[in-house]
């Protein structure tokens, strides 16, 4: 006898086509029931909801296949992992397993890679605003460090001054590459600014640039823009050499590259649009080789990826608190996860799968966080089978930004597990009411009295 | 100015030179023996001394001075005048002229001879002794004065009665070399030579025996016979000029029946024009030198030749004794062995081996030394998605390195890439570059993408330069790179066996490995800039005191460059030791372009060793399949290839080698100086 399908309620919905079109991709209807090989519905029961879930496996993979891209196309290179798009301890301590460096953008961060376990000289130090000791110490410990304006330039001769030697540096740059240009970090180079600074540094005689640093952008999913930077670094590199004798260590191509996830505003899904690693490697690679050296005295390829390394691996288990009718005619639904937790919605559009068989009878969806606030919208149009109060959804690919960018507020954050061959690791435990008021005190003279 | 202890060292070489025992111990054995006869034995040491002092006045070249090789003839002189003159005033008049002329002549003969690297030998005292005797007449001394001579020839008297007469003279004639015709010298002689080597000993023992039985068949008789000559050949051949050998055994028993033939031929000759008939002039080592010389030449010109015989002459640069001739044979044979050029991966990041050596599919017959290489992601697979497409496969695309420099040779561009599982059989090698490293060695790599060789024929590239990119043209059903070494730039040359020099091998560092199936390899690729450099500065000289059992050697070993400008380290015996630049390790191998008369050093001198492994930067702990490195109170110790070396952090030189299970030498720095310019 065959099983009882789940009832759904009967609704009247438009008509579409099973495949993709223009309007993005067919409706998500097979159930994401299994994460590693463990029941979704079991590790809520056991670890509560929402539960982020980190495939340990697939994480590993990805950086393996990211350094195969590059490794076989360009003969010094090194990752270092960007820390801000997800600084959980036990997600950079796997990185760092299996090689990466440390790219930090602050003091806090730095710490965190020190702590680690991570040597100073395995850590590049990036960023716009950097104290003064958090400088002296990253050049202390043989940190790589990028200036990224002249004030910091000042600082960090004084501290040269201080330590009584000649810091080796790098030098952050800016192009016009995107619309619009980045010109945020570090010196622009069209402008003659970036050739001024490395002047500047060299002739102050307390510094010497041996690397450049370039950050094209976010989620860049043109692969051109890598290449423009590429040529511009070789360019520069060219200039600079010739010019001021300056002979580069390391040059850093920076982050950015995209994941397989949806921004708000595109016209295709990310799964189609999203570069291949090989893809940004061929892009960077061949031309960098064009340099002012033999492949001999190349200087060390340095990328820093962040999301299209830690966003895939990562997904978020949600429940279903409440679905109601707006007067629109639109269905809507309450999640337990909110823009406190899914900060990256303001960009994603993510892809809301439920973890049981709940039919193929999609609908237009407005999907709501579980906050009382009336921005709390996860998306206003998602195709979603019928669910109920208890249903739970599964939020692929969140890794990136979510975790380091979450706030508290209302709700506790969730717990953050890790599957690695079979086997669950809590890395982060849930929050609890004590944790979050840790550090409260309330004054005798205010305590309320019953 | 003139340093005491190596002018004395210089004499006392002169008296080893004579019996192939160029060592101050044995020497010293033999100044002794040379002093039975008193009168004869001061006379041989003031020509000794007048002869290496007028080559030293008169700039004779230092290393060849040092060795003692000019104070022989003088030595002999002094010694023969002792023996066939009355003692006078004349005589030592006689002494000096004739012993600084001797020594005149070793420098010009020494000069005119080298070219073919022959030995002087003792052919200025020949002229000198005979013009000397042809002009004095030739008397005999009388020794029967001298208290001592008296009581060594009773003794000798004595022992006649025991020992059958042809030991008594085999004996002796061990002496004969030094003019002394007593039992007592021959056996210090014999034991000089054999405290400096046992395969001498043997052959000096043989020449005597085959000696005595040549001349017994040519003479009928033992009356008359003189040994030395056979002796003296016997020590040339048997392993001091030649490789020791059942062939050189052969060719030396010749040489010694040929010396008997020569020598008595001459005495005849001398015979006819001596001016007294009763006392002829002497034969003495003529014969000696005569067959030594002629035997040795076309060894040295043509050692092609003789190789199928297994005839190896040894280069006179090289030679110490027997024994180590025997261990610089082994070694210059095995790098005979080896490819020239030093190879490294084609490649950047990890690939794999799909075929290796003597592979399945098509690593055959001659083109067995060949490998495919592909790539693979974690998961083991070849390509993304499919694999419908070419493009669909890791490896398609990748850029495809020079491994070691060269010119290109030849290249084809224009082949189609096949789909995925087809293969050109037509066009096996589809996209090739023949690359010519100049050293008769070529590197052919297949399979480009069509349209993506970036080089021109005729183009050099540097290690490490861009080819082209992977393809899937020719005999590859999948994209990858074949890679081989081969003996001549056209295609299907026989391959060459080939290891590469460094590489990475699951995560290990490997040099001189030959990648087999499936292994994962990747280039090491080195972080960080700080390269370690063994060179020192040019024309810094290191000198290195090396001991064996009791005796004791200097050795000069002095950074500079080649005629063409390579950085090297060269003894001062003109061996040449390239320092090859290897990405990350320092490589230091034989000069391959002097082959093979100035090849290497002498066995003993074993501090480069065959081939010498270091990286360029040292980690504490690092290791790799040749060794591993540490350091210690600033001190950096590398083990490598069974040897330790010690090296300062701060004057970055090697303080300090020492064998671990080798043979028991040990090398000593005794002081590192720079050359006066």
């Amino acid at each position: 006898m065959s099983e009882k399908k789940p009832y759904s309620k009967p609704t009247i919905i438009r008509h579409s086509i099973g495949v993709l079109n223009k309007f993005g991709r067919p409706p998500a209807t097979v159930p994401i029931n299994r994460l590693d090989g463990f029941d979704v519905m079991e590790l809520v029961e056991k670890y509560g909801s929402p539960l982020f879930v980190l495939s340990v496996h697939n994480l590993r993979e990805r950086y393996m296949d990211l350094k195969r891209a590059f490794n076989t196309r360009y003969p010094k290179f090194q990752i270092a992992y960007s820390y801000k798009t997800n600084y959980l301890k036990s997600v950079c301590s796997i990185l760092h397993q299996e090689g990466a460096w440390a790219e930090v953008v602050s003091g806090f961060e730095y710490d965190i890679a020190r702590n680690l376990g991570i040597p100073g000289d395995k850590i590049v130090f990036n960023g716009p605003y950097k104290t003064r000791e958090e400088l002296k110490r990253a050049f202390q410990d043989g940190a790589m460090v990028n200036i990224d304006n002249y004030d910091e330039m000042q600082v960090i001769e004084a501290i040269a001054e201080e330590m009584d030697t000649i810091l080796d540096v790098g030098i952050r740059v800016n192009m016009d590459l995107n619309d619009p240009p980045w010109y945020k970090f570090g010196f622009n180079v069209e402008s003659g600014q970036a050739f001024n600074a490395v002047k500047r540094a060299q002739s102050g005689e307390k510094l010497n640039v041996v690397g450049l640093q370039i950050h094209t952008g976010t989620y860049v999913d043109d692969v051109t823009i890598y290449s423009r930077a590429a040529q511009g670094l070789v360019d520069f590199y060219t200039v600079i050499k010739g010019q001021l004798d300056v002979i580069l260590k390391y040059w850093d191509i920076g982050g950015g590259y995209a994941s397989i996830n949806t921004l708000n505003w595109a016209y295709l899904p990310g799964e189609q649009t999203c570069p291949t690693y090989d893809q940004y490697a061929e892009a960077i690679c061949p031309i960098l080789l064009n340099g002012p050296f033999s492949a001999q005295d190349a200087p060390t390829l340095f990328i820093e990826p962040g999301r299209a390394l830690i966003d895939e691996p990562f997904s978020l288990i949600t429940s279903v608190v409440a679905q109601k009718r707006l007067p629109t005619g639109q269905r809507g639904i309450v999640l337990d996860a909110g823009v406190n937790i899914l900060s990256s919605i303001q960009w994603y559009r993510y892809n809301f799968q439920t973890a049981q068989d709940s039919g193929t009878m999609v609908e237009d969806t407005v999907v709501y966080g579980g906050l009382c606030m009336n921005i709390d919208v996860l998306q206003t149009n998602s195709s979603i089978p019928p669910v109920r109060r208890g249903d739970l959804l599964v939020i692929p690919h969140v890794g990136a930004y979510n975790l380091s960018q979450s706030w508290q507020f209302i709700y506790l954050r969730p717990a953050v597990i890790a599957i690695e061959n079979g086997k669950i690791h809590i890395i982060k435990k849930a929050e609890n009411r004590q944790y979050v008021q840790k550090f409260e005190k309330v004054p005798d003279s205010f305590k309320y009295n019953s | 100015m003139i340093d005491i202890r190596q002018t004395v060292r210089t004499f006392l070489r002169s008296y080893g030179v004579v019996a192939f025992a160029p060592h101050p111990v044995p020497a010293i054995l033999i100044l002794i023996a040379s002093f039975f006869h008193p009168v004869v034995g001061v006379m041989g040491l003031v020509g000794n001394i007048i002869s290496n002092l007028t080559a030293r006045w008169i700039h004779a070249n230092k290393e060849v001075w040092r060795a003692g090789v000019y104070g022989v003839s003088g030595l002999l002189v002094g010694l023969a005048l002792g023996m066939y003159s009355a003692p006078s005033i004349r005589m030592w008049v006689l002494l000096v002229i004739g012993a600084s002329l001797s020594g005149v002549f070793a420098v010009m003969i020494g000069n005119f001879i080298s070219r073919y690297d022959l030995p002087i030998l003792s052919l200025p005292f020949m002229f000198v002794i005979w013009f000397i005797l042809l002009v004095v007449g030739v008397a005999k001394g009388d020794s029967s004065l001298l208290p001592a001579i008296t009581i060594l020839n009773k003794a000798d008297l004595w022992l006649f009665n025991f020992l059958p007469l042809g030991l008594f003279e085999y004996v002796k004639m061990f002496g004969n070399i030094f003019f002394q015709e007593n039992l007592l010298s021959g056996l210090l002689v014999m034991i000089a030579i054999g405290l400096y080597s046992r395969i001498s000993l043997i052959y000096g023992l043989w020449g005597g025996i085959l000696g005595m039985i040549t001349y017994l068949f040519l003479h009928g008789s033992l009356d008359g016979f003189h040994g030395l000559n056979y002796v003296l050949v016997s020590l040339a051949f048997g392993g001091f000029f030649i490789v020791t050998n059942r062939h050189g055994f052969v060719f030396t028993s010749l040489a010694i029946v040929s010396a008997g033939l020569m020598d008595l031929g001459v005495t005849t000759v001398l015979k006819g024009i001596s001016v007294n008939i009763d006392n002829e002039l002497p034969s003495l080592v003529f014969a000696f030198n005569a067959v030594t010389i002629s035997f040795l030449f076309p060894l040295k010109m043509l050692p092609h030749a003789f190789h199928s015989f297994r005839l190896i002459p040894v280069p006179l640069s090289v030679i110490k004794n027997p024994e180590t001739n025997l261990k610089w044979y082994r070694r210059w044979s095995g790098q005979k062995m080896q490819q020239r050029t030093i190879l490294t991966l084609p490649f950047n990041g990890k690939w794999c081996v799909l075929q290796g050596n003597n592979g399945e599919w098509t690593h055959k017959g001659v083109g067995r030394f060949a490998w495919d290489f592909i790539v693979r992601d974690d998961r083991g697979h070849q390509a993304g998605g499919f694999g419908l497409n070419v493009t669909d496969y890791y490896a398609y695309g990748l850029p495809v390195l020079a491994p070691a420099p060269g010119v290109v040779y030849s290249l084809e561009n224009s082949i189609d890439d096949n789909p995925p599982q087809k293969a050109n059989t037509e066009r096996n090698w589809g996209n090739y570059i023949i690359l010519d490293h100049g050293n008769g060695e070529y590197s052919e790599l297949s399979h480009f993408r069509k349209g993506s060789i970036q080089v021109v024929a005729g183009q050099s590239v540097k290690r490490g330069e861009i080819l082209g990119n992977c393809g899937n043209s020719g005999r590859s059903p999948v994209p990858h790179i074949h890679y081989q070494l081969q003996s001549s730039p056209a295609l299907n040359s026989p391959t060459i066996k080939t290891t590469f020099s460094e590489g990475v091998r699951n995560g290990k560092i490997l040099t001189h490995f030959v990648p087999i199936e499936e292994d994962k390899i990747a280039p090491v690729s080195i972080d960080g800039d700080e390269e370690w450099s063994l060179l020192g500065r040019e024309g810094e000289e290191w000198v290195f005191q090396v001991r064996k059992g009791p005796f004791k050697f200097h050795e000069t070993l002095r950074f500079g460059t080649n005629e063409s400008g390579l950085p090297g380290i060269l003894s001062m015996n003109s061996t040449f030791w390239h320092i090859v630049d290897l990405p990350s390790f320092l490589e230091i191998r034989p000069d391959f372009k002097t082959y093979p008369s100035l090849l290497s050093r002498s066995g003993w001198m074993d501090i480069v060793g065959e081939r010498l492994i270091l990286p360029k930067k040292f980690k504490n702990g690092s290791t790799w399949n040749k060794g591993y490195c540490y350091l210690e109170d600033k001190i950096w110790k590398i083990e490598t290839d069974g040897k330790l070396f010690y090296i300062d952090t701060e004057k970055n030189v090697i303080t300090k080698v020492t064998f671990i299970n080798q043979e028991k030498f040990s090398f000593i720095l005794l002081n590192t100086y720079k050359l006066k310019r």
